[in-house]
Protein backbone atom coordinates (compact mmCIF):
# COMPACT_ATOMS: atom_id res chain seq x y z
CA UNK A 1 0.00 0.00 0.00
CA UNK A 2 2.78 2.30 0.90
CA UNK A 3 4.47 1.51 -2.44
CA UNK A 4 7.68 0.11 -0.43
CA UNK A 5 9.16 -3.05 -1.44
CA UNK A 6 9.86 -5.69 1.23
CA UNK A 7 13.18 -5.78 -0.60
CA UNK A 8 14.00 -1.96 -0.06
CA UNK A 9 12.60 -2.21 2.98
CA UNK A 10 14.71 -5.01 4.42
CA UNK A 11 18.03 -3.40 2.95
CA UNK A 12 17.92 -0.23 4.53
CA UNK A 13 16.98 -2.19 8.16
CA UNK A 14 20.17 -4.28 7.37
CA UNK A 15 21.98 -0.59 7.45
CA UNK A 16 20.19 0.28 11.00
CA UNK A 17 20.58 -3.36 12.04
CA UNK A 18 24.21 -2.69 11.62
CA UNK A 19 24.67 0.85 13.03
CA UNK A 20 22.46 -0.48 16.25
CA UNK A 21 25.06 -3.34 16.70
CA UNK A 22 28.09 -1.27 16.42
CA UNK A 23 26.78 1.42 18.40
CA UNK A 24 26.30 -1.53 21.27
CA UNK A 25 29.31 -1.11 23.36
CA UNK A 26 29.06 2.72 23.28
CA UNK A 27 28.55 3.38 27.04
CA UNK A 28 32.02 1.67 27.64
CA UNK A 29 33.65 4.70 27.18
CA UNK A 30 31.81 6.56 30.28
CA UNK A 31 29.33 8.68 31.26
CA UNK A 32 30.46 11.83 29.53
CA UNK A 33 30.44 10.08 26.10
CA UNK A 34 27.08 7.97 26.83
CA UNK A 35 25.07 11.39 27.36
CA UNK A 36 26.74 12.88 24.13
CA UNK A 37 25.36 9.90 22.36
CA UNK A 38 21.84 10.19 24.15
CA UNK A 39 21.77 13.99 23.57
CA UNK A 40 22.72 13.09 19.36
CA UNK A 41 20.18 10.28 19.30
CA UNK A 42 17.37 12.89 20.68
CA UNK A 43 18.50 15.33 18.15
CA UNK A 44 18.57 12.67 15.50
CA UNK A 45 14.97 11.72 15.91
CA UNK A 46 14.02 15.85 16.16
CA UNK A 47 16.42 16.77 13.17
CA UNK A 48 14.92 13.56 10.88
CA UNK A 49 11.45 14.85 11.65
CA UNK A 50 12.09 18.11 10.45
CA UNK A 51 13.62 16.94 7.02
CA UNK A 52 10.58 15.63 6.09
CA UNK A 53 9.05 18.78 6.59
CA UNK A 54 12.06 20.93 4.77
CA UNK A 55 14.09 18.34 3.18
CA UNK A 56 11.28 16.23 1.23
CA UNK A 57 8.00 18.67 1.53
CA UNK A 58 10.32 21.82 0.49
CA UNK A 59 8.32 23.64 3.76
CA UNK A 60 11.02 25.92 5.37
CA UNK A 61 10.87 25.74 9.30
CA UNK A 62 11.59 28.00 12.16
CA UNK A 63 9.96 27.04 14.28
CA UNK A 64 10.29 23.46 15.02
CA UNK A 65 11.54 22.97 18.49
CA UNK A 66 8.41 24.84 19.81
CA UNK A 67 6.75 21.11 18.96
CA UNK A 68 9.85 19.41 20.41
CA UNK A 69 9.01 21.89 23.37
CA UNK A 70 5.66 20.95 23.38
CA UNK A 71 5.93 16.99 23.35
CA UNK A 72 8.12 17.68 27.19
CA UNK A 73 5.67 19.66 28.58
CA UNK A 74 2.99 17.58 28.00
CA UNK A 75 4.34 14.50 29.07
CA UNK A 76 5.95 16.23 31.78
CA UNK A 77 2.49 17.86 33.33
CA UNK A 78 0.64 14.40 32.78
CA UNK A 79 3.43 12.35 34.71
CA UNK A 80 3.50 14.66 37.43
CA UNK A 81 -0.12 15.96 37.44
CA UNK A 82 -2.32 13.29 36.79
CA UNK A 83 0.41 10.02 37.33
CA UNK A 84 0.12 9.02 33.99
CA UNK A 85 2.90 6.79 33.18
CA UNK A 86 5.91 8.59 31.39
CA UNK A 87 5.56 6.05 28.34
CA UNK A 88 1.92 7.20 27.71
CA UNK A 89 3.08 10.89 28.41
CA UNK A 90 5.73 10.85 25.66
CA UNK A 91 3.31 9.54 23.41
CA UNK A 92 0.84 12.05 23.87
CA UNK A 93 3.01 13.90 23.55
CA UNK A 94 3.61 13.38 20.17
CA UNK A 95 0.27 13.61 19.40
CA UNK A 96 -0.66 17.17 21.05
CA UNK A 97 1.97 18.14 19.09
CA UNK A 98 1.38 16.93 16.03
CA UNK A 99 -2.25 18.34 16.48
CA UNK A 100 -0.31 21.74 17.05
CA UNK A 101 1.62 20.61 13.49
CA UNK A 102 -2.37 20.10 12.50
CA UNK A 103 -2.97 23.85 13.85
CA UNK A 104 0.00 25.65 12.05
CA UNK A 105 -0.21 23.50 8.74
CA UNK A 106 -4.04 24.35 7.85
CA UNK A 107 -3.29 28.39 7.69
CA UNK A 108 0.11 28.12 6.70
CA UNK A 109 -0.54 26.40 3.27
CA UNK A 110 -0.73 28.70 0.85
CA UNK A 111 2.32 30.67 2.53
CA UNK A 112 5.56 29.63 0.41
CA UNK A 113 9.39 30.49 1.23
CA UNK A 114 10.32 33.19 3.14
CA UNK A 115 6.52 34.10 4.42
CA UNK A 116 6.16 30.56 6.15
CA UNK A 117 9.56 30.83 7.95
CA UNK A 118 8.23 33.98 9.55
CA UNK A 119 4.78 32.39 10.21
CA UNK A 120 6.68 29.18 12.12
CA UNK A 121 9.39 31.14 13.73
CA UNK A 122 6.55 32.85 15.09
CA UNK A 123 4.79 29.97 16.04
CA UNK A 124 7.93 29.09 18.18
CA UNK A 125 7.99 32.28 19.69
CA UNK A 126 4.19 32.29 20.64
CA UNK A 127 4.56 28.77 22.67
CA UNK A 128 7.96 30.35 24.31
CA UNK A 129 5.73 33.11 25.89
CA UNK A 130 3.01 30.63 26.89
CA UNK A 131 5.34 28.59 28.73
CA UNK A 132 6.41 31.58 30.19
CA UNK A 133 3.23 33.00 30.85
CA UNK A 134 1.15 30.07 31.74
CA UNK A 135 2.69 29.74 35.10
CA UNK A 136 0.15 28.27 37.38
CA UNK A 137 0.60 25.44 34.71
CA UNK A 138 4.36 25.59 33.82
CA UNK A 139 5.78 27.31 36.50
CA UNK A 140 6.70 30.35 33.83
CA UNK A 141 10.71 30.89 33.60
CA UNK A 142 11.67 28.67 36.06
CA UNK A 143 11.07 25.59 34.11
CA UNK A 144 9.84 22.26 35.96
CA UNK A 145 12.95 20.18 37.74
CA UNK A 146 12.00 16.37 38.97
CA UNK A 147 10.64 15.00 36.17
CA UNK A 148 10.18 11.10 36.76
CA UNK A 149 12.77 9.25 34.93
CA UNK A 150 11.28 6.63 32.79
CA UNK A 151 10.07 3.35 34.47
CA UNK A 152 11.67 0.61 33.09
CA UNK A 153 10.95 -2.40 35.20
CA UNK A 154 13.82 -3.78 36.58
CA UNK A 155 16.41 -1.32 34.84
CA UNK A 156 16.89 2.05 36.50
CA UNK A 157 16.69 4.10 33.70
CA UNK A 158 18.14 7.55 35.77
CA UNK A 159 21.18 5.83 34.65
CA UNK A 160 22.32 6.69 31.61
CA UNK A 161 24.43 3.01 30.95
CA UNK A 162 20.44 1.98 30.81
CA UNK A 163 18.52 5.29 29.35
CA UNK A 164 21.72 4.43 26.29
CA UNK A 165 19.80 1.21 25.62
CA UNK A 166 16.24 2.15 25.50
CA UNK A 167 17.26 5.47 23.61
CA UNK A 168 19.04 3.59 21.14
CA UNK A 169 16.14 1.19 20.59
CA UNK A 170 13.83 4.05 20.03
CA UNK A 171 16.00 6.35 17.75
CA UNK A 172 16.07 3.27 15.95
CA UNK A 173 12.74 2.33 15.57
CA UNK A 174 11.25 6.47 15.13
CA UNK A 175 14.26 7.23 12.58
CA UNK A 176 13.59 3.80 10.85
CA UNK A 177 10.25 4.30 10.48
CA UNK A 178 10.61 8.40 9.07
CA UNK A 179 13.21 6.52 6.36
CA UNK A 180 10.10 4.16 5.33
CA UNK A 181 8.12 7.16 5.41
CA UNK A 182 10.30 8.92 3.12
CA UNK A 183 11.01 6.34 1.03
CA UNK A 184 7.38 5.40 0.36
CA UNK A 185 4.70 6.55 -1.81
CA UNK A 186 3.93 9.67 0.84
CA UNK A 187 7.59 10.05 0.46
CA UNK A 188 7.34 10.50 -3.04
CA UNK A 189 4.42 12.85 -3.12
CA UNK A 190 6.20 15.11 -1.08
CA UNK A 191 9.15 15.33 -2.84
CA UNK A 192 7.24 16.04 -6.07
CA UNK A 193 5.21 19.09 -3.88
CA UNK A 194 8.48 20.39 -3.10
CA UNK A 195 10.07 19.88 -7.10
CA UNK A 196 6.70 21.83 -8.35
CA UNK A 197 3.25 22.27 -6.96
CA UNK A 198 1.81 22.80 -9.52
CA UNK A 199 3.24 19.82 -11.48
CA UNK A 200 2.13 17.77 -8.04
CA UNK A 201 -1.61 19.35 -8.61
CA UNK A 202 -1.98 18.56 -12.19
CA UNK A 203 -1.34 14.89 -11.91
CA UNK A 204 -3.94 15.10 -9.30
CA UNK A 205 -2.17 14.61 -6.37
CA UNK A 206 -4.38 16.85 -3.04
CA UNK A 207 -1.39 19.20 -2.41
CA UNK A 208 -3.14 20.74 0.69
CA UNK A 209 -3.49 17.39 2.33
CA UNK A 210 0.07 16.28 1.18
CA UNK A 211 1.02 19.43 2.87
CA UNK A 212 -0.96 19.29 6.37
CA UNK A 213 0.03 15.42 6.86
CA UNK A 214 4.02 16.46 6.52
CA UNK A 215 3.76 18.83 9.09
CA UNK A 216 1.92 16.30 11.13
CA UNK A 217 4.04 13.67 10.18
CA UNK A 218 6.96 16.23 11.51
CA UNK A 219 5.71 17.51 14.16
CA UNK A 220 4.68 13.76 15.97
CA UNK A 221 8.55 13.20 16.18
CA UNK A 222 9.47 16.06 17.13
CA UNK A 223 7.05 15.94 20.06
CA UNK A 224 8.26 12.35 21.02
CA UNK A 225 11.87 13.24 21.07
CA UNK A 226 10.54 16.09 23.18
CA UNK A 227 9.24 13.87 26.00
CA UNK A 228 12.10 11.31 25.79
CA UNK A 229 14.41 14.29 26.25
CA UNK A 230 12.27 15.72 29.53
CA UNK A 231 12.48 12.17 31.17
CA UNK A 232 16.13 11.92 30.69
CA UNK A 233 17.43 15.32 31.48
CA UNK A 234 13.92 15.72 34.14
CA UNK A 235 14.49 19.63 34.22
CA UNK A 236 12.66 21.49 31.36
CA UNK A 237 12.17 24.90 30.70
CA UNK A 238 10.19 27.52 28.24
CA UNK A 239 14.06 27.95 26.51
CA UNK A 240 13.35 24.24 24.46
CA UNK A 241 10.66 26.67 22.24
CA UNK A 242 13.53 29.49 22.12
CA UNK A 243 14.22 30.18 18.35
CA UNK A 244 17.88 29.29 18.66
CA UNK A 245 16.84 26.33 19.30
CA UNK A 246 14.95 25.60 16.25
CA UNK A 247 17.81 27.29 13.97
CA UNK A 248 19.99 24.70 15.72
CA UNK A 249 17.69 21.98 14.80
CA UNK A 250 17.25 23.10 11.35
CA UNK A 251 21.30 23.86 11.06
CA UNK A 252 21.49 20.01 11.33
CA UNK A 253 19.02 19.06 8.94
CA UNK A 254 20.82 21.42 6.92
CA UNK A 255 24.29 20.93 7.28
CA UNK A 256 23.78 17.29 7.50
CA UNK A 257 22.11 17.24 3.96
CA UNK A 258 18.45 17.73 3.82
CA UNK A 259 16.35 15.48 1.55
CA UNK A 260 18.48 12.59 2.46
CA UNK A 261 17.08 11.95 5.76
CA UNK A 262 20.43 9.91 6.75
CA UNK A 263 22.20 13.50 6.14
CA UNK A 264 20.49 14.72 9.17
CA UNK A 265 21.75 12.34 11.89
CA UNK A 266 25.34 12.90 10.71
CA UNK A 267 24.07 16.82 10.87
CA UNK A 268 22.98 15.93 14.33
CA UNK A 269 26.01 13.98 15.45
CA UNK A 270 28.59 16.80 13.92
CA UNK A 271 26.46 19.73 15.45
CA UNK A 272 26.15 18.79 19.08
CA UNK A 273 29.78 17.32 18.95
CA UNK A 274 30.79 20.80 17.70
CA UNK A 275 28.93 22.36 20.53
CA UNK A 276 30.45 20.53 22.95
CA UNK A 277 34.26 21.20 21.54
CA UNK A 278 32.85 25.14 21.34
CA UNK A 279 31.66 25.18 25.31
CA UNK A 280 34.30 27.89 25.82
CA UNK A 281 33.35 29.90 23.14
CA UNK A 282 29.59 29.30 23.67
CA UNK A 283 28.65 32.86 22.27
CA UNK A 284 30.10 32.35 18.77
CA UNK A 285 28.15 29.45 17.98
CA UNK A 286 25.80 30.57 15.66
CA UNK A 287 28.03 32.39 14.16
CA UNK A 288 30.32 29.35 13.53
CA UNK A 289 26.80 27.44 12.51
CA UNK A 290 26.03 30.20 10.35
CA UNK A 291 29.36 30.44 8.23
CA UNK A 292 29.14 26.50 8.09
CA UNK A 293 26.03 26.79 6.87
CA UNK A 294 26.78 28.81 3.65
CA UNK A 295 30.60 26.84 3.39
CA UNK A 296 28.24 23.85 2.89
CA UNK A 297 25.43 25.56 1.00
CA UNK A 298 27.56 26.80 -1.47
CA UNK A 299 30.17 23.88 -1.83
CA UNK A 300 28.41 20.79 -0.68
CA UNK A 301 24.24 21.56 -1.49
CA UNK A 302 23.52 18.06 -0.38
CA UNK A 303 25.32 18.55 2.90
CA UNK A 304 27.94 16.34 4.63
CA UNK A 305 25.64 13.24 3.37
CA UNK A 306 26.35 14.87 -0.11
CA UNK A 307 29.99 15.40 0.44
CA UNK A 308 30.44 11.18 1.77
CA UNK A 309 28.72 9.69 -0.97
CA UNK A 310 31.17 11.91 -3.14
CA UNK A 311 34.14 10.78 -1.46
CA UNK A 312 32.81 7.28 -1.85
CA UNK A 313 32.47 7.28 -5.32
CA UNK A 314 35.86 8.49 -5.51
CA UNK A 315 37.07 5.98 -3.69
CA UNK A 316 35.66 3.40 -5.87
CA UNK A 317 36.67 5.43 -8.97
CA UNK B 1 -15.38 15.89 -25.54
CA UNK B 2 -14.57 19.49 -24.24
CA UNK B 3 -16.55 22.74 -24.63
CA UNK B 4 -15.28 25.33 -23.53
CA UNK B 5 -17.92 28.46 -23.78
CA UNK B 6 -17.57 32.70 -23.39
CA UNK B 7 -14.81 31.82 -20.71
CA UNK B 8 -13.32 34.94 -19.23
CA UNK B 9 -10.34 35.33 -16.55
CA UNK B 10 -8.52 38.20 -14.80
CA UNK B 11 -5.27 38.21 -13.16
CA UNK B 12 -6.23 40.21 -10.30
CA UNK B 13 -8.09 43.41 -11.96
CA UNK B 14 -6.19 42.96 -15.67
CA UNK B 15 -9.01 40.66 -18.09
CA UNK B 16 -6.65 38.63 -20.14
CA UNK B 17 -9.80 36.25 -21.58
CA UNK B 18 -12.57 37.68 -22.86
CA UNK B 19 -14.63 36.03 -24.86
CA UNK B 20 -13.05 31.97 -25.29
CA UNK B 21 -14.87 29.19 -27.27
CA UNK B 22 -13.22 25.81 -28.35
CA UNK B 23 -14.69 22.85 -28.46
CA UNK B 24 -12.52 19.31 -28.40
CA UNK B 25 -14.11 16.48 -29.94
CA UNK B 26 -13.15 12.94 -29.19
CA UNK B 27 -10.38 11.72 -31.11
CA UNK B 28 -8.98 15.25 -32.39
CA UNK B 29 -5.82 16.75 -32.37
CA UNK B 30 -7.31 21.11 -31.75
CA UNK B 31 -4.57 23.54 -31.53
CA UNK B 32 -4.90 26.86 -30.03
CA UNK B 33 -2.27 29.24 -31.98
CA UNK B 34 -1.45 33.30 -31.57
CA UNK B 35 0.97 35.73 -30.33
CA UNK B 36 2.74 35.93 -27.29
CA UNK B 37 0.55 36.82 -24.68
CA UNK B 38 -2.86 36.38 -26.50
CA UNK B 39 -3.95 34.29 -23.59
CA UNK B 40 -3.22 30.63 -24.62
CA UNK B 41 -1.61 29.39 -21.93
CA UNK B 42 -4.03 31.16 -19.75
CA UNK B 43 -6.99 29.34 -21.44
CA UNK B 44 -5.13 26.09 -20.72
CA UNK B 45 -4.69 26.95 -17.17
CA UNK B 46 -8.21 27.59 -17.05
CA UNK B 47 -9.53 24.40 -18.46
CA UNK B 48 -7.26 22.63 -15.87
CA UNK B 49 -8.58 24.69 -13.18
CA UNK B 50 -5.02 26.13 -12.16
CA UNK B 51 -6.85 29.42 -12.72
CA UNK B 52 -10.39 30.10 -11.77
CA UNK B 53 -12.19 31.44 -14.42
CA UNK B 54 -14.95 34.65 -13.32
CA UNK B 55 -17.62 33.58 -15.96
CA UNK B 56 -18.26 31.14 -18.69
CA UNK B 57 -18.83 27.58 -18.82
CA UNK B 58 -15.58 24.09 -18.92
CA UNK B 59 -17.52 21.39 -19.81
CA UNK B 60 -15.67 17.64 -20.13
CA UNK B 61 -17.90 15.07 -20.93
CA UNK B 62 -20.94 17.55 -20.71
CA UNK B 63 -20.49 17.83 -16.83
CA UNK B 64 -19.31 21.81 -15.75
CA UNK B 65 -15.84 21.94 -14.19
CA UNK B 66 -15.43 25.70 -14.30
CA UNK B 67 -14.34 26.40 -10.72
CA UNK B 68 -12.86 22.85 -9.47
CA UNK B 69 -9.73 22.26 -7.73
CA UNK B 70 -6.91 21.21 -10.30
CA UNK B 71 -6.17 17.72 -8.61
CA UNK B 72 -10.19 16.91 -8.79
CA UNK B 73 -9.94 17.84 -12.43
CA UNK B 74 -6.85 15.74 -13.26
CA UNK B 75 -8.96 13.03 -11.50
CA UNK B 76 -11.72 12.99 -14.45
CA UNK B 77 -8.80 12.55 -16.48
CA UNK B 78 -7.88 15.59 -17.99
CA UNK B 79 -4.20 15.82 -18.12
CA UNK B 80 -2.15 19.53 -18.45
CA UNK B 81 1.46 19.42 -19.60
CA UNK B 82 2.19 22.75 -18.44
CA UNK B 83 4.90 25.47 -20.41
CA UNK B 84 7.87 24.75 -18.56
CA UNK B 85 6.94 21.31 -18.61
CA UNK B 86 5.77 20.30 -15.04
CA UNK B 87 8.37 17.65 -14.31
CA UNK B 88 10.29 16.73 -10.92
CA UNK B 89 14.01 18.04 -11.84
CA UNK B 90 15.36 16.21 -8.89
CA UNK B 91 13.24 13.18 -8.85
CA UNK B 92 14.25 10.13 -11.85
CA UNK B 93 12.75 9.57 -15.06
CA UNK B 94 11.29 6.70 -13.49
CA UNK B 95 9.89 8.53 -10.96
CA UNK B 96 8.49 11.36 -12.52
CA UNK B 97 6.45 8.70 -14.58
CA UNK B 98 5.48 6.48 -11.68
CA UNK B 99 3.93 10.30 -10.55
CA UNK B 100 2.59 10.49 -13.69
CA UNK B 101 -0.22 7.54 -12.88
CA UNK B 102 -0.29 9.03 -9.30
CA UNK B 103 -4.01 8.44 -9.53
CA UNK B 104 -4.46 5.10 -11.44
CA UNK B 105 -4.72 1.44 -9.71
CA UNK B 106 -4.83 -0.49 -12.88
CA UNK B 107 -1.17 -1.88 -12.79
CA UNK B 108 -1.30 -4.07 -15.74
CA UNK B 109 -2.72 -0.86 -17.26
CA UNK B 110 0.15 0.97 -16.31
CA UNK B 111 2.56 -1.38 -17.11
CA UNK B 112 1.56 -1.71 -20.78
CA UNK B 113 1.10 2.36 -20.78
CA UNK B 114 4.84 2.58 -19.55
CA UNK B 115 6.06 0.31 -22.05
CA UNK B 116 4.15 2.22 -25.05
CA UNK B 117 5.75 5.55 -23.81
CA UNK B 118 8.85 3.55 -24.13
CA UNK B 119 8.48 2.78 -27.62
CA UNK B 120 7.25 6.37 -28.55
CA UNK B 121 10.70 7.93 -26.80
CA UNK B 122 13.53 4.92 -26.47
CA UNK B 123 15.99 7.28 -24.96
CA UNK B 124 13.44 7.50 -22.08
CA UNK B 125 14.05 3.79 -20.88
CA UNK B 126 18.28 4.29 -21.15
CA UNK B 127 17.89 7.28 -18.96
CA UNK B 128 15.14 5.74 -16.52
CA UNK B 129 17.66 6.26 -13.27
CA UNK B 130 18.16 9.57 -14.42
CA UNK B 131 17.41 12.75 -12.70
CA UNK B 132 15.46 14.51 -15.10
CA UNK B 133 16.63 17.72 -14.57
CA UNK B 134 19.86 16.37 -16.40
CA UNK B 135 18.07 15.92 -19.46
CA UNK B 136 18.07 17.76 -22.43
CA UNK B 137 15.71 20.29 -23.80
CA UNK B 138 14.40 17.95 -25.95
CA UNK B 139 14.42 14.70 -23.46
CA UNK B 140 12.55 16.75 -20.69
CA UNK B 141 9.86 17.17 -23.57
CA UNK B 142 9.50 13.71 -24.21
CA UNK B 143 9.54 13.02 -20.68
CA UNK B 144 6.87 15.40 -19.93
CA UNK B 145 4.43 14.22 -22.88
CA UNK B 146 5.21 10.49 -21.62
CA UNK B 147 4.54 11.30 -17.99
CA UNK B 148 0.98 13.04 -19.19
CA UNK B 149 0.45 9.84 -21.33
CA UNK B 150 0.96 7.85 -17.99
CA UNK B 151 -2.19 9.57 -16.53
CA UNK B 152 -3.90 7.63 -19.11
CA UNK B 153 -5.60 10.76 -20.09
CA UNK B 154 -9.42 11.44 -21.79
CA UNK B 155 -8.21 14.58 -22.96
CA UNK B 156 -4.48 15.97 -22.98
CA UNK B 157 -3.45 19.72 -23.10
CA UNK B 158 -0.04 20.34 -24.13
CA UNK B 159 1.53 23.78 -24.05
CA UNK B 160 4.18 25.04 -25.90
CA UNK B 161 5.71 21.48 -26.83
CA UNK B 162 8.33 22.99 -29.42
CA UNK B 163 9.45 25.57 -27.02
CA UNK B 164 13.05 25.77 -26.87
CA UNK B 165 13.76 22.69 -28.88
CA UNK B 166 15.93 22.47 -31.95
CA UNK B 167 14.27 21.93 -35.74
CA UNK B 168 14.63 18.16 -35.42
CA UNK B 169 13.17 17.69 -32.26
CA UNK B 170 10.09 19.58 -32.58
CA UNK B 171 9.48 17.39 -35.72
CA UNK B 172 10.04 14.24 -33.49
CA UNK B 173 7.89 15.64 -30.87
CA UNK B 174 5.05 16.54 -33.30
CA UNK B 175 4.97 12.90 -34.81
CA UNK B 176 4.81 11.52 -31.46
CA UNK B 177 1.78 13.70 -31.08
CA UNK B 178 0.15 12.53 -33.98
CA UNK B 179 1.44 9.14 -33.08
CA UNK B 180 -0.56 8.84 -29.57
CA UNK B 181 -3.45 11.03 -31.01
CA UNK B 182 -3.56 7.84 -33.78
CA UNK B 183 -2.53 4.69 -31.82
CA UNK B 184 -4.11 5.91 -28.38
CA UNK B 185 -7.19 7.37 -29.81
CA UNK B 186 -6.33 10.60 -26.72
CA UNK B 187 -8.05 13.83 -28.26
CA UNK B 188 -5.02 16.48 -27.79
CA UNK B 189 -5.29 20.39 -27.30
CA UNK B 190 -2.00 22.16 -27.92
CA UNK B 191 -0.85 25.75 -27.75
CA UNK B 192 1.72 26.83 -29.58
CA UNK B 193 3.16 29.55 -30.97
CA UNK B 194 4.72 27.70 -33.86
CA UNK B 195 2.03 28.12 -36.11
CA UNK B 196 3.10 26.07 -38.85
CA UNK B 197 3.58 23.08 -36.92
CA UNK B 198 0.84 23.33 -34.78
CA UNK B 199 -1.49 23.70 -38.17
CA UNK B 200 0.15 20.91 -39.85
CA UNK B 201 -0.12 18.43 -37.39
CA UNK B 202 -3.81 19.31 -35.86
CA UNK B 203 -7.12 18.27 -37.21
CA UNK B 204 -8.54 21.87 -36.03
CA UNK B 205 -8.06 25.36 -35.12
CA UNK B 206 -8.20 28.00 -33.41
CA UNK B 207 -7.14 31.48 -33.19
CA UNK B 208 -6.70 33.76 -30.15
CA UNK B 209 -6.32 37.19 -30.24
CA UNK B 210 -6.09 39.56 -27.38
CA UNK B 211 -8.05 36.99 -25.03
CA UNK B 212 -10.59 35.85 -27.53
CA UNK B 213 -10.90 33.32 -29.97
CA UNK B 214 -11.09 34.85 -33.33
CA UNK B 215 -11.36 32.39 -35.81
CA UNK B 216 -11.67 28.78 -36.39
CA UNK B 217 -11.32 26.32 -39.11
CA UNK B 218 -9.67 23.23 -40.42
CA UNK B 219 -5.93 22.85 -39.29
CA UNK B 220 -4.62 22.84 -43.30
CA UNK B 221 -7.21 25.36 -44.18
CA UNK B 222 -5.59 27.86 -41.97
CA UNK B 223 -2.33 27.73 -43.31
CA UNK B 224 -3.85 28.98 -46.53
CA UNK B 225 -6.01 31.84 -44.91
CA UNK B 226 -4.27 35.44 -45.88
CA UNK B 227 -4.67 36.58 -42.38
CA UNK B 228 -2.77 33.60 -40.48
CA UNK B 229 -0.50 33.66 -43.01
CA UNK B 230 0.23 37.39 -42.72
CA UNK B 231 0.05 37.78 -39.10
CA UNK B 232 1.90 33.84 -37.85
CA UNK B 233 3.60 32.52 -40.33
CA UNK B 234 5.59 35.38 -41.68
CA UNK B 235 4.36 35.07 -45.40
Amino acid sequence: MLGITGDLALRIAKYYALAFILLLPLPLAGDYVTHLAIMIMLYSITAASLDILVGYTGRLSLGHAAFYAIGAYTSTLLSMNLGVSPWVGILAGGMLASLFGLVLGIPSLKLRGPYLAISTLGFGVIVQLMLINLDWLTRGPLGIPGIPPLPGGPLDLRSKFSFYYVALMLTSVAVYTLHMISRSRIGKVLMSIREDEDAALSVGVNVPLFKVLAFIISTFFAGLSGGLYAHYIRYISPAMSALSESISILSMTIIGGFGTLTGPLMGAAMLTILQELLRPYLEYRYLIYGALIVIVMKFFPSGIYGFVQFLSRKVRG
Amino acid sequence: MLEVRNVSAAYGTALVLKNINIRVGSNEIVSLIGANGAGKTTTLRVISGMLKPIGGEVMLEGRNIAGMEPFQIASLGLVHVPEGRGLFPEMTVMENLEMGAYLRKDKDGIRRDLEFVYSLFPVLKEREKQLAGTLSGGEQQMLAIAKGLMGAPKLLLLDEPSLGLSPVMVDRIFDAISQINRERGVPILIAEQNAYMALSASHRAYVIENGSTVMEGIGKELLGNDHVRRAYLGI
